[in-house]
C-alpha cells in the first residue's frame, strides 16, 4: 500500500473538520491530537465485531496515553518494522503476529530472568512512566492481568525488579542477579523504549470481519476481486493457469522468497481456487479440497492438509496445495487493515509497511 | 514356510522394546494397527514416515504387506477415520487399495521416541550431514562445527538431503558453529544462549510456546548471529526409519524388511 501523502493528510483533515463544523477552535486543536488509548477504542468501536476480553489483541508495549504521530499496520512487528515505522514519524505499530515471540507475547524471557514470567505482559521494562516512577497501571488493565498465559502477580520482592522501567542503553539492562540477559529481547526493548513505542497486536477481532481481510487483499494484490465466487471472499473462479503458474504468480506478488510450497500436478490447471487464510486444520482442508482446485493457505501441520494433500495428488485427482507461510499470508489483511484506520482515525498517517517472508532457501 | 502375523510382530516388538527398557504403554492412541489386524499374515515389512498412499503403494509393489509408518495414515494424529472420509473419493481409493493389497498398518510412534538413542533424532543427524556420534553429550541432540556461515550451512544441508523445500531463517553471513537439532515437532527453540543454529522438522511459524522465525528475523536485524534451519517434518524423520528397519531387521528374520520413502512432500516454485 502506498504511504498517505501530505495531501491526503491534509485532505482527510480537513474532511474531519467538514464533517463536525459546529466544534470551536479549542476542540478541533484537541481534536488533531489523538492517543493510542483512543485509536484502539475507535477500532474497538467500529470493528463491527464483538470485542471479547481476550488476552491477544492487547497493547504489548508502550504507553496507551502516548500522542500517535503516525500509524504502522504490519504483518508482523518485527525489530526491522519498527526501525521502518519510526523512519516514517509513527509511533504506533499495529500488528497481526505478536512482539514478542510467543502467543504469550511477553516482553521478557518467560522462565529466564525478569522474575515471574507473568510480569511481562502487564508490566515490562518498556511500560511507559518515566524511571523511578511508579508503574502506570493502565496498560495492565488493557492486556487483562492474571490472564491467559501469565503467572499470579509475581511476589513483591520480584514485581519491582521488573516494572521499574530499566536504564535506557543495553548495557543497563544488566541486573545484579546473574541470569544472562537475552540481547535479542533487551535490543528489541530498548528500541521500543527509546523511540516511546506503542505496539498493539489486532489480529481475532479483525480476522472475523467479513469479508476475510486476508482473503479480501490476498484478492485484490492478486487481481481476483473480479472473479469471487463464494461466500466472505474465499472463492475465486480464475482464467486457466497451471499450477505451477499460479504458485509463482503468488510468490512474485506477495513478495515470498523461501516460504510458498506446493503439492500436486505442476501441470494441473487450476480455475477454482479456494482461500483458506492463517492456520488451517484437516477438518477445513478436506471440507474444501474436493471443491476447488487449488487450497491457498497460511499455515498447516504437515502430518494432516499436507498428507492429505499428498495422498490426494498420488490418488491421480488433479487438485494442488499451496502454503504461503502464516506472515505473508497476514500482510494483505493488514494492508486493508490500514485503508480502514484511516476512515476512523483522519488525524495522523496511516500505512502499512511489510514483515517480508521470514524464509529463504539455500541455493 | 513358517507362517508370521502381523500379531507376531507386534508381539516380538513390544517384547524388545520392554528389554531395551521401553515398556509398551497399552493406552497409547498412536502406537496401533490402523488397518488390517493381529491376525494378518506379512509377506514382508516396510518402515516409512507416513502411512502415505505412496509409501503402502511402493511397499505393496515390493512384496511388503506390513506397513510400520511412524506418523499417521488418515491424515490427522488420532487416525480418526471420520475425518478423512470427508473426502470419499479420495479416502476409499487408499482404504480399497489396502484391502485389495491385503496391507496391514502398525504405528510406531511414541514408543520409538523413548527409545535410545531415538533414532528420528539420529536419523535427522545423519540426513543432514552431522555424525550423530559426535553428539556434544549422549542424546543431547547438540553439536558444535568449525566455524561456518547460516548460508554455506543451509546450503551443505540442501545438498546432502537433496530436497528443495528447505526453509531457513537468519542473516546468511551470520557465523555460526554450535548447533541443536529437533526432529518433526520436538525443534529446539532458538533462543537458547549457547546455540546458533538449530534445524528442526517443524514449528509454527507463529503463535507457538515460542516464535523462532521472529526472533531470528530481530537477531538478524541486532547483529546477533542465530539461525533457523527447517527441513519439513517429513525430511527430518523419514531417515530414523532406516534405523528402525535396521532394528526390526534380527528380530523378524522371516521376512524382508525395507525402509520405504513416504515421498518428497513440497515443491516450490521459481
Amino acid at each position: 500500500m502506498t504511504e498517505i501523502s501530505r495531501r491526503d493528510f491534509v485532505a482527510l483533515t480537513a474532511a474531519g473538520a467538514i464533517a463536525t463544523p459546529f466544534l470551536d477552535a479549542a476542540s478541533l486543536r484537541s481534536a488533531a491530537t489523538v492517543t493510542a488509548q483512543e485509536i484502539v477504542d475507535r477500532i474497538k468501536k467500529n470493528i463491527g465485531v464483538e470485542w471479547g476480553n481476550d488476552d491477544v489483541d492487547t497493547f504489548k508495549a508502550g504507553d496507551p496515553a502516548t500522542i500517535v504521530t503516525g500509524v504502522v499496520t504490519t504483518s508482523m512487528a518485527t525489530l526491522d518494522v519498527l526501525q521502518k515505522a519510526v523512519q516514517a514519524g509513527a509511533n504506533l505499530i499495529i500488528t497481526a503476529a505478536p512482539t514478542f515471540y510467543s502467543r504469550a507475547d511477553l516482553s521478557t524471557p518467560a522462565g529466564r530472568g525478569f522474575g515471574a514470567s507473568g510480569a511481562g505482559r502487564g508490566a515490562g521494562p518498556n511500560r511507559g512512566g518515566s524511571p523511578g516512577a511508579a508503574p502506570v497501571p493502565s496498560p495492565a488493565t488493557m492486556s487483562g492481568p492474571g490472564t491467559g498465559a501469565s503467572a499470579p502477580m509475581p511476589p513483591a520482592p520480584v514485581l519491582p525488579r521488573s516494572v521499574v522501567p530499566p536504564a535506557q542503553t543495553l548495557a543497563a539492562v544488566t541486573l545484579p542477579t546473574p541470569p544472562p540477559i537475552d540481547p535479542v529481547y533487551a535490543g528489541k526493548n530498548a528500541f521500543i523504549e527509546k523511540h516511546k513505542l506503542v505496539v498493539f497486536r489486532l489480529t481475532q477481532h479483525w480476522n472475523q470481519r467479513r469479508p476475510d481481510p486476508r482473503a479480501q487483499g490476498l484478492a485484490a494484490a492478486m487481481g481476483w476481486t473480479k472473479y469471487k465466487t463464494g461466500e466472505y471472499s474465499l472463492g475465486y473462479e480464475v482464467p486457466a493457469i497451471s499450477l505451477e503458474a499460479l504458485a509463482s504468480q503468488l510468490k512474485k506478488t506477495l513478495g515470498a522468497r523461501g516460504g510458498i510450497r506446493a503439492i500436486g500436478d505442476r501441470t494441473m490447471t487450476v480455475r477454482k481456487i479456494g482461500l483458506l487464510p492463517g492456520f488451517t486444520m484437516i477438518q477445513a482442508s478436506i471440507a474444501t479440497l474436493p471443491n476447488v482446485d487449488v487450497i491457498i493457505t497460511g499455515e498447516v501441520q504437515e502430518w494432516e492438509s499436507a498428507t492429505y494433500a499428498q495422498d490426494v495428488a498420488f490418488a491421480g485427482v488433479k487438485r494442488g496445495f499451496i502454503s504461503i507461510g502464516r506472515v505473508v499470508n497476514e500482510a494483505p489483511g493488514m494492508q486493508v487493515c490500514a485503508d480502514w484506520l484511516k476512515t476512523i482515525v483522519p488525524e495522523v498517517p496511516v500505512r502499512f509497511i511489510s514483515a517480508g517472508d521470514p524464509y529463504w532457501r539455500p541455493l | 514356510m513358517a507362517t508370521l502375523t502381523a500379531g507376531d510382530v507386534v508381539n516380538r516388538i513390544k517384547a524388545v522394546m520392554a528389554v531395551q527398557g521401553v515398556a509398551w504403554n497399552d493406552a497409547t492412541t498412536r502406537d496401533r494397527f490402523k488397518f488390517g489386524g493381529p491376525d494378518t499374515l506379512v509377506t514382508g515389512i516396510a518402515t516409512t514416515f507416513m502411512g502415505t498412499f505412496e509409501a503402502i503403494t511402493r511397499a505393496s509393489d515390493r512384496g511388503l504387506n506390513m506397513i510400520i509408518p511412524h506418523e499417521d495414515t488418515y491424515w490427522n494424529d488420532a487416525d480418526n477415520t471420520v475425518i478423512a472420509e470427508a473426502d470419499p473419493l479420495v479416502y476409499k481409493t487408499k482404504v480399497d487399495f489396502m484391502t485389495a493389497h491385503n496391507i496391514v498398518v502398525f504405528r510406531i510412534h511414541d514408543h520409538m521416541h523413548r527409545q535410545r538413542p531415538d533414532f528420528t533424532f539420529s536419523g535427522t543427524a545423519r540426513e543432514v550431514g552431522l555424525d550423530p556420534s559426535t553428539e556434544t553429550a549422549p542424546n543431547s541432540h547438540r553439536f558444535v562445527i568449525p566455524e561456518t556461515t547460516l548460508g554455506e550451512l543451509a546450503a551443505r544441508v540442501k545438498k546432502v538431503r537433496g530436497d528443495d523445500a528447505i526453509r531457513v531463517v537468519g542473516d546468511p553471513n551470520a557465523k555460526v558453529s554450535r548447533i541443536a537439532t529437533g526432529a518433526g515437532m520436538a525443534t529446539p527453540a532458538v533462543n537458547m544462549p549457547d546455540i546458533d543454529v538449530v534445524i528442526g522438522g517443524e514449528q509454527r511459524e507463529i503463535e507457538g510456546t515460542f516464535d523462532s522465525p521472529e526472533y531470528v528475523m530481530d537477531a538478524a536485524t541486532l547483529g546477533v548471529a542465530k539461525g533457523w534451519i527447517i527441513l519439513g517434518h517429513n525430511m527430518s524423520e523419514e531417515s530414523g526409519m532406516q534405523e528402525m528397519a535396521d532394528w526390526l531387521r534380527p528380530i523378524v528374520p522371516e521376512v524382508k524388511v525395507a525402509h520405504v520413502r513416504a515421498g518428497n512432500v513440497y515443491w516450490v516454485p521459481k
